[in-house]
């Protein structure tokens, strides 16, 4: 195997640069050019509006009947099992499950069927995007195994530009993903199909007003 | 019950899709495509699609400051590549902090040799790998099944690839060159699927398949969108979610990344992230971009206990080291160069022979791959320039084409009737005098043989114009002529 | 005080379309200029670096540079070897070559016909009191690649649109290259006539009388699929058009047709 000095000694050299070289600053972001929403904007309409131009479901409530709502929701549609991440479960999800009827099952034995509730670290308005870090009590799988997920966003998360999701503060966690949209795929003649390996149906509740 | 062992698929040429005897000729397979009414109405519209796309999606999301915006783009990625050596090392830093091994390969055999050891090390028997174009590129897929490891494409368009025998032909949308009813033969006979036509249940049944594989996979392989050196981030974007699944169902991890990818922090990721899914397919981003740090954590239940990513140099050093093609280094792999590209609009994807299709390919396939093997790619192209006009990291991908042409003329490796015409026509434009005289000539032997003003066979070099169409006859008297007769009658 | 313009007529319009190259002269003389044809000129180079011949097209360039002299600019009726000139030529001599400087100054002062008549003469279209000669009619115009390399927009779009009685509307998918591309035409000539039938159809199906076309290279490729196909409709350059609408008499016209 190559090691690690060799190969990119080869670099420096394809490149003429000697090891000690200094290395200028990268270039600065072009935040007028790059940012598309700026603070203060109306975010949870922006945010709602572009979930649902990603196809997502949309909802809003208070947060006091946030989990109500939430739960009521899903046994509309028809769902009997959910699994919650700890971040659902710390917004009361699971007395508002069994108030609405809805078994709650661990991930590793929960049927496809069923919808993954997860809190989510952060959102994003400009594109509808919720971000979500792996971390003990938020395993990767809740939003990814079940055919539904169900991301909720506390208002204040919302981040008004993608600039700031990267610029979240603390160290990068093993796993974050940005979610915009149920899983697609448009690989057969171009025909837009969802739940492809990941949930066909993403709903999105955002919680309003102060928590 | 999953995809047989079957070795590398084969064009119409006989020779291996990707990988064909080199020096390659091209001209045969385009041919072919270009008779092919399916192969060319299916890539017709998806590209059209995929442009129109494109161009709405980038004009109502940055309106006029798109040019700016690009131009910036291809700021973040220049200066990463300008200094990958340390861009690299500082990656290296972070992701070995973060959990992760990182391996250096300088070729495909020595990448696959590294991804294979690690397979082994973790006893692998079934891996799943999600889309990614290097490890096309380095033929790991090939190298796994040899070595008995069954391994599965999970990207839809790349399973159903895998489970005909078949090979990408697109960067962004690998299976352009099939229509459903393909996919509908290939389930039925490999995977015991129902008999339907209708891709929401094609995609059901694949979906379906899969999640038994994942389930049992003890190693996923993904490739890699960005490195972000600062963190030692690895950003993997998807729209179908086998990416994630990759990343979050096997044990085990590989993520095979070409060097190129490295950019310097989070905040360089933003223009490129805005860029690269609209100019892909036209959606703000892919539905899932995921940040990858290193394995699962202490206290975490999923994702995988290790993380090996192998870093490919490939032949990328020879175009680091060149700097009149550099910069096509900073390609972010979207596409949209494909999709507005006349002729690859016409000769499709298999027709180039490599991994990389288009105008894109059509450059770095020669330089990764040697000049020598792929002489006619510079040459198809009409330089009209849509390409240079639709990246989003503002890649001169006509100037390139002109400087790799230029190689081969220094080689003096251009075919006799080209050389020849080129030679003749440098000769008759070197002064006035022989100007006239050629265009004297050439007026008289057309006017000739022109039938009511159009010339419809030619020979020697020039046949390829009368092959496709008629040569309008030269005028009479040339405007110089015309201006001297003017001239000397003393109205000019 | 009239304003003094160099003339440029390339090779390919020189040989096949020299009325558009005199047309070039009748317009810029009706508004105002005093067109100058150095007649010591043959070509830019253009081929030739496409295909790769840098130093052939080096000497061209060069030669193209010792016979422009002086300051006035550089018109020219076509937009490919503008751009050669202005975007490309500087790149084949090097910044410290004896005939750098002149080099330049070709690069600087060359202007694409359309974009000379609305940048530096600051033409008002709607002031151009032009009337297309005979019925109202419909032309389809072609968009030229090479625009691409020279800001892109579509001037002599702009500028026929000031003619009366003449509909012009750009042929539908325009920016799709027509598959001239210079040797790419018998490099690849499968390609590139597919790529002249998908553009001579799309002409057909605009129901079109007329086809403008300002490059000479794409007017061959055009034309010759169009007459393969078995259709001849009337093809011309912007200025040809121009000239007619605006009544002007085009030099040499009287003898030759």
């Amino acid at each position: 195997m190559t090691d690690r000095a060799a190969f990119l000694t080869r670099l420096g050299e394809a490149l003429d640069r000697r090891p000690r070289d200094p290395v200028p600053r990268a270039p600065l972001l072009a935040e007028a050019l790059v940012r598309r929403v700026a603070a203060g904007s109306l975010l949870v309409d922006r945010f709602l509006a572009e979930v649902a131009a990603a196809g997502g479901e949309t909802a809003r409530a208070p947060i006091a009947e946030l989990a109500s709502i939430t739960a009521a929701r899903l046994a509309t549609l028809g769902i009997h099992h959910a699994i919650l991440d700890a971040d659902a479960e710390r917004l009361g999800m699971r007395e508002a499950c069994d108030r609405a009827g809805i078994v709650l099952v661990p991930l590793a034995e929960a049927p496809e069927a069923a919808a993954g509730i997860t809190g989510v670290v952060a959102a994003v308005a400009e594109t509808g995007t919720v971000v979500l870090d792996a971390a003990p009590g938020t395993p990767r799988g809740t939003s990814l195994l079940p055919t539904t997920h169900v991301a909720i966003v506390l208002e204040e998360q919302i981040l008004p530009d993608l600039i700031d999701a990267l610029r979240l503060p603390g160290e990068m966690p093993s796993s974050r993903v940005w979610v915009t949209g149920p899983s697609k795929t448009a690989d057969i003649e171009g025909v837009l199909v969802t739940g492809v390996h990941g949930p066909a149906r993403w709903i999105v509740v955002v919680g309003t007003g102060s928590g | 019950m999953t995809a047989p062992a079957r070795g590398p698929a084969r064009s119409v040429d006989g020779e291996p899709t990707l990988f064909p005897r080199l020096p390659f000729e091209w001209r045969v397979r385009t041919e072919a495509f270009l008779a092919d009414e399916q192969i060319q109405r299916a890539v017709g519209e998806a590209t059209d699609v995929k442009d129109r796309g494109r161009r709405a999606a980038c004009a109502s999301a940055f309106g006029d400051k798109l040019a700016a915006l690009r131009s910036h783009a291809a700021d973040v990625r220049q200066h990463a590549i300008d200094h990958i050596d340390h861009y690299l090392e500082v990656f290296v830093q972070a992701a070995g902090m973060a959990g992760a091994r990182v391996h250096f390969a300088v070729d495909a055999a020595e990448a696959c040799a590294i991804a294979l050891e690690v397979a082994r090390s973790h006893d692998a028997k079934l891996c799943v790998k999600s889309k990614s174009m290097v490890t096309e590129e380095i033929r790991l897929l090939e190298a796994f099944e040899e070595a008995g490891i069954e391994t599965v494409e999970t990207d839809l368009g790349e399973f159903i690839l895998q489970l005909d025998g078949d090979a990408p032909s697109h960067i962004v949308m690998p299976m352009i060159h099939k229509d459903r009813r393909a996919v509908s033969r290939a389930f039925v006979r490999e995977i015991g699927g129902e008999q339907t036509e209708d891709p929401e249940r094609l995609t059901a049944v694949a979906r379906k398949h899969l999640r038994g594989i994942f389930r049992r996979a003890d190693l996923g392989i993904t490739g890699g969108n960005f490195l972000v050196a600062e963190t030692g981030t690895i950003v993997v974007c998807t729209n179908e979610g086998n990416g994630r699944f990759c990343a979050t169902a096997p044990p085990h991890q590989i993520a095979v990344v070409g060097i190129e990818k490295v950019v310097a922090d989070l905040d360089g990721l933003a223009p490129l992230l805005k860029l690269l899914a609209r100019s892909a397919t036209g959606q703000p981003l892919t539905v899932y971009t995921q940040f990858l740090t290193g394995p699962r954590r202490d206290g975490e239940t999923d994702g995988p206990e290790t993380l090996d990513v192998i870093l490919l140099d490939g032949g990328r050093s020879t175009v680091l080291a060149r700097p009149d093609v550099r910069s096509a280094l900073r390609c972010i792999r979207c596409g949209a160069c494909q999709n507005v590209c006349p002729v690859y609009r016409k000769a499709t994807g298999h027709a180039y022979g490599s991994v990389y299709g288009g105008p894109i390919g059509a450059v770095i396939t020669p330089l990764l791959r040697g000049i020598a093997n792929y002489p006619d790619l510079p040459a198809a192209s009409s330089l009209c320039g849509a390409c240079r006009e639709a990246c989003p990291v503002d890649i001169d991908l006509p100037g390139m084409l002109v400087a790799l042409r230029a190689d081969r003329v220094v080689a003096r490796n251009l075919p006799r009737g080209k050389r020849w015409l080129l030679r003749a026509l440098r000769s008759a434009l070197a002064t006035p005098r022989r100007m006239r005289g050629a265009q004297r000539l050439v007026s008289f032997l057309l006017g000739v043989a022109a039938d009511e003003g159009m010339i419809r066979d030619l020979p020697g070099p020039a046949r390829g114009w009368t092959r496709e169409r008629d040569l309008p006859a030269p005028a009479r008297e040339s405007f110089r002529a015309r201006w001297r007769r003017l001239q000397r009658g003393g109205t000019r | 005080m009239a304003p003094e313009v160099d003339l440029f007529v390339p090779c390919l319009t020189d040989t096949f379309h020299p009325r558009a190259a005199a047309a070039t002269v009748a317009v810029l003389e009706h508004l105002g200029c005093r067109v100058h044809f150095p007649d010591d000129q043959t070509c830019c180079g253009q081929a030739h670096r496409n295909a790769g011949c840098t130093d052939d097209a080096a000497a061209l360039i060069r030669r193209m540079a010792q016979v422009f002299t002086g300051e006035r600019p550089i018109v020219t009726p076509s937009g490919s070897c503008a751009a050669m000139v202005a975007r490309h030529a500087v790149d084949l001599v090097p910044g410290d070559d004896p005939d750098a400087p002149a080099v330049r100054s070709i690069a600087a002062r060359t202007r694409e016909l359309s974009r000379f008549l609305l940048d530096d003469l600051r033409l008002d279209v709607t002031q151009l009191g032009a009337r297309w000669p005979g019925d109202p009619t419909t032309a389809a115009w072609h968009f030229p690649c090479h625009l691409r390399e020279l800001g892109g927009d579509r001037a002599a779009l702009q500028v026929l649109a000031g003619i009366e009685g003449l509909r012009v509307a750009p042929i539908p998918d325009a920016e799709r290259c027509c598959g001239f591309g210079g040797t790419f035409a018998v490099d690849e000539p499968a390609i590139s006539g597919a790529l002249g039938r998908d553009k001579a159809r799309s002409f057909l199906a605009s129901g079109a009388e007329i086809l403008i076309c300002d490059e000479s290279g794409c007017a061959l490729q055009i034309a010759g699929t169009l007459s393969r196909l078995g259709h001849r409709p009337r093809l011309v350059h912007f200025a040809e058009v121009l000239a007619e609408s605006l009544g002007l008499a085009i030099p040499g016209e009287e003898i030759v047709p």
